[in-house]
């Protein structure tokens, strides 16, 4: 073999190391980032009552009003994730028997 | 006391009334209450050192994982804030003790000095992280969990679900004036006496209504009263001000799906102030307010009174 030729397969060889070479550091770096992505054993996942659905790993927040991430709270009436506060089924009707039950302030 | 369908007994600092229309199985379906209704105070009293509510907020800056049944009282705790813009806030404990309510209100004293009202910022309701799927919370510290807005109507809720499924009839739960039903009702309905207090006498201005689902309650700022240097004090807390209420109604009474419901509206109608007919009407939640002069409003079909112009 002349030796253009094996500079030619040694040329080759290291383009195909340099693409295996890529390829792996590409797949490290998406398990690092998939890695990092998970929760930490330590942080527990916290979301607020009203959307528990959404809830993202994050640290509880203790500041007023605030919650951290795409868990905080949602007070406009627009964006209300709890069940609405339901009507009953009849309205009360007047009556004229005074029963033993009484509804009033305690 | 206990009559032919009837049970009246004290519990959770307030008077509880079962009716059942099957007075023969009015022992079981009292111990399936009893039962809800323990469970509600061993977990959720702010004044019993070692309920679970206490604990918790002896943790308050901490992650703690929480009982099944907290877990339903915090839920049911910070949906009404939610959907109540925040005027019926579990975070108000802090603000409830430094205003001296600070033990079961039978022993805090109607009288005394005035106190050091300290107005530093606290987190409300949305600074409290809450994951109900594994029942993880963290109260921030400084804060302080209160039910008493949602805690009575939620036992009543769940004690007149137990009981009527325990004996297969109709049953009415009261618990300080906030009440269940569940099963078949009577074909008239429960009647119910609405007045200002539930422990009032029987001559107390009021008006007879019947219910046959849900629950009704009434919130009132004529009852647990106290004064601390001269100023009235109730424990109707407005959360904005952190102070009692102002408005200018005393006493809302409002029926809905149920009794939780019904709290949730009437204390937060309390605190709304002029706001109150229109939201409740809004809501179609039938209520009957009364403002302090004894002017009586009825809005989304409640009856109005017999001696209404």
């Amino acid at each position: 073999m002349s030796a253009p030729d094996l500079r030619d397969r040694g040329l080759r060889r290291v383009s195909r190391l340099t693409g295996w070479l890529a390829a792996a550091g590409l797949v490290a770096v998406g398990a690092f980032a998939g890695l990092l992505a998970r929760p930490q054993p330590s942080s527990p996942k916290v979301s607020t009552a009203v959307d528990p659905a959404t809830a993202a790993d994050q640290t509880p927040t203790t500041t007023s009003g605030k919650s951290s991430g795409s868990s905080t709270a949602k007070s406009g009436s627009s964006q209300k994730a709890s069940p609405p506060i339901t009507a009953p089924r009849q309205p009360p009707v007047q009556s004229r028997q005074r029963g033993p039950a009484v509804s009033g302030g305690s | 006391m206990t009559t032919a369908g009837l049970s009246r007994w004290r519990v959770l600092g307030t008077n509880a009334l079962l009716m059942t229309d099957d007075p023969q199985a009015l022992a079981t379906a009292r111990q399936a209450a009893d039962a809800e209704i323990d469970s509600i105070d061993m977990t959720c009293s702010r004044f019993r050192v070692d309920s679970e509510l206490s604990r918790l907020n002896a943790k308050a800056g901490r992650a703690v994982t929480i009982s099944p049944v907290l877990a339903e009282a915090l839920a049911v705790a910070l949906r009404a804030a939610e959907l109540t813009g925040g005027r019926v806030d579990p975070t108000v404990g802090a603000d409830l003790r430094l205003l001296g309510y600070d033990r079961d209100f039978a022993s805090v004293p109607t009288d005394g000095p005035a106190l050091p009202i300290h107005l530093e910022p606290r987190g409300g309701w949305q600074s409290v992280a809450f994951d109900r799927v594994h029942a993880r919370v963290c109260v921030p510290a400084g804060v302080e969990l209160d039910f008493g807005a949602t805690a009575k109507a939620l036992a009543a809720d769940r004690a007149a679900d137990a009981a009527a499924e325990a004996i297969g009839a109709g049953v009415l739960i009261s618990l300080g004036g906030d009440i269940a039903v569940a099963g078949a009702a009577p074909a008239e309905g429960w009647n119910v006496w609405v007045t200002d207090n539930h422990a009032a006498d029987l001559d107390a201005p009021g008006v007879n209504v019947a219910i046959l689902s849900g629950g009704l309650a009434t919130s009132s700022t004529t009852v647990r009263r106290w004064r601390r240097g001269g100023e009235v004090i109730h424990h109707v807390i407005d959360p904005a001000t952190r102070r009692p209420t102002l408005g200018p109604w005393r006493t809302i009474t409002v029926a809905a799906g149920s009794c939780v419901d019904a709290n949730i509206a009437s204390t937060a109608a309390i605190v709304m102030g002029h706001e109150a007919p229109g939201w409740l009407r809004g809501e179609r939640l039938p209520s009957r307010l009364v403002a302090y002069d004894g002017t009586v409003v009825t809005v989304a079909g409640w009856p109005q009174d017999d001696d209404a112009p």
